[in-house]
């Protein structure tokens, strides 16, 4: 089904409501472009996974459309789709076998058998399990059992790849094997892909782009990175880890809050604004410089691999900042703190 | 259209349900039926007054039925404490036959069983007593409140007990207060259909109770076989309510316990 | 190992104290077991046992208490003989093949059907499992009530037209062919059955009819490659109780058949309770053979149960 060029998939305006008034997704607008992998993230009960079974066709939206090619496919049953979804439990068939299990698929579109047997073969060849399609669902480990399924997603060779947090229900090490598996099945495939996840480091590290949803919306959508160097929002910032918010305003290119005057890009709107600095982006020096504010040391946090030091700024407004675990500091005492504009963001209050 | 097939279905499905009790009540309370009339044409108390009667047979029967079904009901309970113990909390050699054991006198009918133990029960002074009845009742019942037990303790994590111990509780005080709330939806379970199928059970207290030992099923069965059948249909609706009001009333307990539905295949 | 001994030391002071006269001594593990399945197996060793090996004993001739007679498989051979048993079989079977046949699929029916009622959901399913805890005899006097030639059924087949008054309604109690009996188990089995489908559907099965629709299954094809194989074990399990119910009952055949022929328990009884005493063996012969064909039908219940994996109830 066109895996080669791959399928560009568009939400728009996407609502459901589970009960009357409360929007579990709430007006959700995305474009995938074909042959990517978007990471659906966002808190549990943030809509994620209701978005993702209304692109199924599990789903029927309140409102707005889906869109494949750029033709809806709202009223379309989910058998008739042209997509494949891995849940968050296997929900491997326990009455059958690994082979059947990922034939089925094939099965149900009465596929010739020995063509069912070639492909099967060909499948759990590529999640890695071969030779396994007449072991019993029953005496699989749970990583065996993701990769089956993820197996019989795609032995139908699907235009739209869905993945509902597969990899959450296995422990670290097997969870980051899985990413890697599926990162690299779906490069070789290049089928389009929405994957959903709570996790921001999986999201990361698997994504070409990531949408943050927050409350039923999509916040953002972006290149990784740009989730740390520019969020749209303090919710943002804080989703992804960053410890640092300091209010104030924006006036003739300068932002002032907080004890700090940093100068701020231009184009940012004068008036009210939050800036968002990434406690990674801070370091602490020996002398004054430009970009460097005085400040005092709170505390110090040794974490072996970093240390997370806590500085005052004059109005005793806090930051945070990661510094090498060999950096001394000593609590209480004077410090000089390097705050680069460039690193700095300035959002929305 | 498949919407009006599903309430059709379901209409079907009520109807055929409920339809058998209507000509049950209506019998009850009828004293003219003729045929091919849809309802009675005359009325009467009469059902009602027998049940009633404080001298009658009814309450009597009543009596014996409950007398004897409790009584199997917290005895089969009891013992039925110590075998799930075992079946649900160790694995043992033999267990395979012990489940067989235990569920062989579940499924097969009690009569059989029964005609080889009538001559003993009437040589040991057994016959035509409730404790001969309360004992012969005991075969089916026991097994299966064993069975829903040892399925109730398989569920049952131990490591509450002990934690129990080590906070200074003695073995009946960690019975009493940590176990018996962790097992009670399987307890009652068992306990309950011990109770209904004692309470429904004919043939082992005609043979054993010998027509002295009147319970209700006995007297309603002889009701059944009379040509009044106003009677029968009267002591039916009683014989048939305390079911009905205990499943009710037990009905959170029984949509947990899985292995407690062998039970409605015996009632 | 000094830190060992420091420790040790003041332990083996405080062992010495009172508290070593109150340790207990502690039942092993296996006597534990033992001492916990005495009871229920004591009565089912002595009274099921007991009782079974009693009737296989009287089968062959032996009578307890009096001086025994012939010994021997006389009484099965006569049994088999016996026109009436050779009846009893076949109707037997019939009764009960059919009624269970019957109740799996109406029971399984009508749980898939109350599974999609929506708000009628509950309803349905309380009406449903309603003649669960029924007893048989109420049951069979409600068959009887609604099926016997002028009973309610007859009643509303004249007003609606389809029959015409008495006589023109079908017998269908005290028959040859046992439809009000069938009618009785099938009333009482069915939501048994029907009560453990909906509960195996309301565990997980949706979630794999969800899987199986983004794999291409439409309505008909999830139904037959997820739906249905999923409840088999259960339902198959539920109906070898069902049918060793029906296979051994007693009280509705007495009540909604006919004295010949009738069903295996009625001709054993009859037999058991005639005045004269010889056709007692023949009673014993025939509760047995009924009890072996159950105790078969229980192994293979237990070997289903546990190749899906599920513990025996």
């Amino acid at each position: 089904m066109g895996s080669s060029t791959g399928t560009a998939v568009s939400l728009r305006g996407l609502r459901k409501a589970y009960q009357r008034g409360v929007p579990a997704v709430d007006g959700v607008d995305l474009e995938v472009a074909p042959g990517s992998l978007v990471a659906l993230l966002g808190p549990s009960g943030c809509g994620k996974t209701t978005t993702l079974k209304m692109v199924a066709g599990l789903l029927d939206p309140d409102e707005g459309d889906v869109r494949f090619d750029d033709r809806s496919i709202i009223g379309l049953a989910a058998e008739k789709r042209p997509v494949a979804m891995v849940f968050q439990k296997p929900l491997l068939f326990p009455h059958m076998t690994v082979g059947q299990n990922v034939g089925f698929g094939l099965r149900v579109r009465r596929t010739a058998k020995a063509a069912i047997a070639a492909r099967v073969a060909e499948m759990l060849e590529l999640v890695r399990l071969p030779d396994l399609a007449h072991r019993k669902v029953g005496q699989l480990s749970g990583g065996q059992e993701q990769r089956v399924a993820l197996a019989r997603a795609l032995v139908t060779d699907p235009a739209v790849l869905l993945l509902d947090e597969p990899l959450s229900q296995l422990d670290a090490a097997l969870r980051i094997e899985m990413r890697d598996l599926v990162a690299g099945v779906q490069r070789e495939l290049g089928v389009t892909t929405l994957f959903v996840t709570h996790d921001q480091d999986e999201a990361v590290a698997l994504a070409d782009k990531v949408a943050l949803v927050l409350d039923g919306r999509v916040v953002q959508h972006a290149e990784p990175r740009v989730f740390y160097e520019r969020p749209a929002s303090v919710a943002v910032a804080r989703f992804f880890g960053g410890r640092n918010a300091v209010p104030g305003r924006v006036a003739g290119g300068r932002f002032t809050g907080g004890g700090l005057d940093v100068a701020v890009p231009t184009g940012t709107p004068p008036g009210d604004g939050t800036l968002v600095v990434r406690q990674e982006s801070l370091a602490l020096v020996e002398r004054p410089a430009p970009d460097v504010v005085p400040v005092r040391v709170i505390a110090a946090r040794y974490l072996g691999t970093a240390m997370t030091v806590t500085v005052e700024l004059a109005d005793t407004t806090r930051l945070e900042l990661t510094a090498p675990p060999a950096t001394a500091v000593a609590v209480g005492a004077p410090a000089h703190l390097h705050l680069p504009p460039e690193a700095c963001t300035i959002v929305p209050t | 259209m498949s919407g009006i097939r599903r309430s059709v279905g379901l209409g079907l499905l009520v109807v055929g349900i409920l339809v058998p009790f209507v000509p049950l009540a209506l019998t009850a309370v009828s004293s003219g039926w003729r045929y091919p009339a849809l309802v009675p044409q005359t009325f009467t108390g009469r059902g009602v007054a027998l049940v009633f009667d404080p001298d009658g047979e009814v309450l009597a029967a009543l009596l014996t039925s409950f007398t004897i079904a409790v009584t199997v009901a917290v005895v089969a309970a009891l013992v039925g404490l110590c075998g799930g113990r075992a079946l649900g909390l160790h694995r043992f050699r033999g267990r395979r036959l012990v489940q067989f054991l235990l569920l062989a006198p579940v499924l097969v009918p009690g009569f059989a069983v029964t005609f080889g133990l009538q001559v003993f029960f009437i040589r040991y002074g057994l016959a035509d007593t409730v404790p001969g009845v309360v004992l012969v009742h005991l075969v089916p019942t026991i097994p299966y409140v064993t069975l829903v037990l040892g399925a109730t303790f398989a569920s049952f994590d131990v490591s509450y007990e002990e934690q129990a111990r080590v906070l200074g509780a003695g073995p009946v005080r960690t019975f009493v207060s940590v176990t018996l709330p962790a097992i009670r939806p399987g307890l009652c379970v068992a306990a309950l259909f011990a109770f209904l199928i004692s309470w429904s059970e004919y043939v082992l207290t005609l043979l054993i109770g010998g027509g002295t030992i009147r319970t209700l099923p006995l007297l309603l069965f002889s009701y059944i076989g009379s040509a009044d059948l106003t009677e029968a249909a009267s002591v039916s609706l009683v014989f048939a309510l305390p079911p009905l009001v205990l499943v009710v009333a037990a009905s959170r307990y029984l949509t947990g316990a899985q292995s407690g539905v062998v039970g409605l295949g015996r009632l | 190992m000094v830190l060992t001994e420091t420790i040790a030391a003041p332990v083996a002071a405080a062992g010495a104290g009172p508290a070593s006269a109150r340790r207990r001594w502690r039942v092993p593990r296996r006597a534990r077991v033992a001492l916990l399945l005495a009871p229920p197996l004591s009565i089912v060793v002595v009274f099921f046992l007991g009782g079974f090996s009693q009737a296989v004993a009287q089968s062959f001739g032996y009578v307890p208490f009096l001086p025994t007679g012939e010994v021997g498989l006389g009484a099965y051979r006569d049994a088999w003989a016996d026109p009436a048993v050779r009846a009893s079989i076949g109707l037997t079977f019939r009764i009960s093949f059919l009624a269970t046949g019957l109740a799996v699929v109406l029971g399984v029916g009508a749980a898939l059907l109350i599974r999609r009622s929506g708000r009628f959901r509950r309803v349905a399913s309380t009406v449903f499992q309603s003649t669960l805890p029924v007893p048989h005899i109420v049951g069979a006097l409600s068959m009887l009530l609604l099926l016997q030639p002028t009973g309610f059924a007859a009643r509303v087949g004249d007003a609606a037209g389809i029959s015409e008054g008495q006589g023109s309604f079908p017998i269908l109690t005290g028959d040859r062919f046992g439809w009000a009996i069938v009618a009785e188990y099938v009333w009482k089995e069915a939501p048994f059955i029907g009560v453990v489908a909906l509960s195996a559907l309301s565990s997980g099965v949706a979630e794999l009819e969800d899987a199986a629709r983004t794999l291409g299954a439409g309505p008909w094809a999830r139904f037959r490659r997820v739906t249905l194989p999923v409840l088999t074990p259960g339902v198959l399990a539920t109906s070898i109780i069902a049918f060793a119910f029906s296979f051994g009952s007693f009280e509705v055949p007495s009540l909604l058949g006919r004295a010949f022929p009738s069903t295996l328990p009625v001709v054993a009884y009859e037999r058991y309770r005639d005045t004269d005493l010889t056709s007692r063996p023949q009673a014993m012969a025939i509760s047995v053979a009924i009890a072996v064909t159950i105790g078969a039908l229980v192994l293979v219940y237990i070997a289903l149960v546990e190749r899906s994996g599920r513990r025996a109830p």
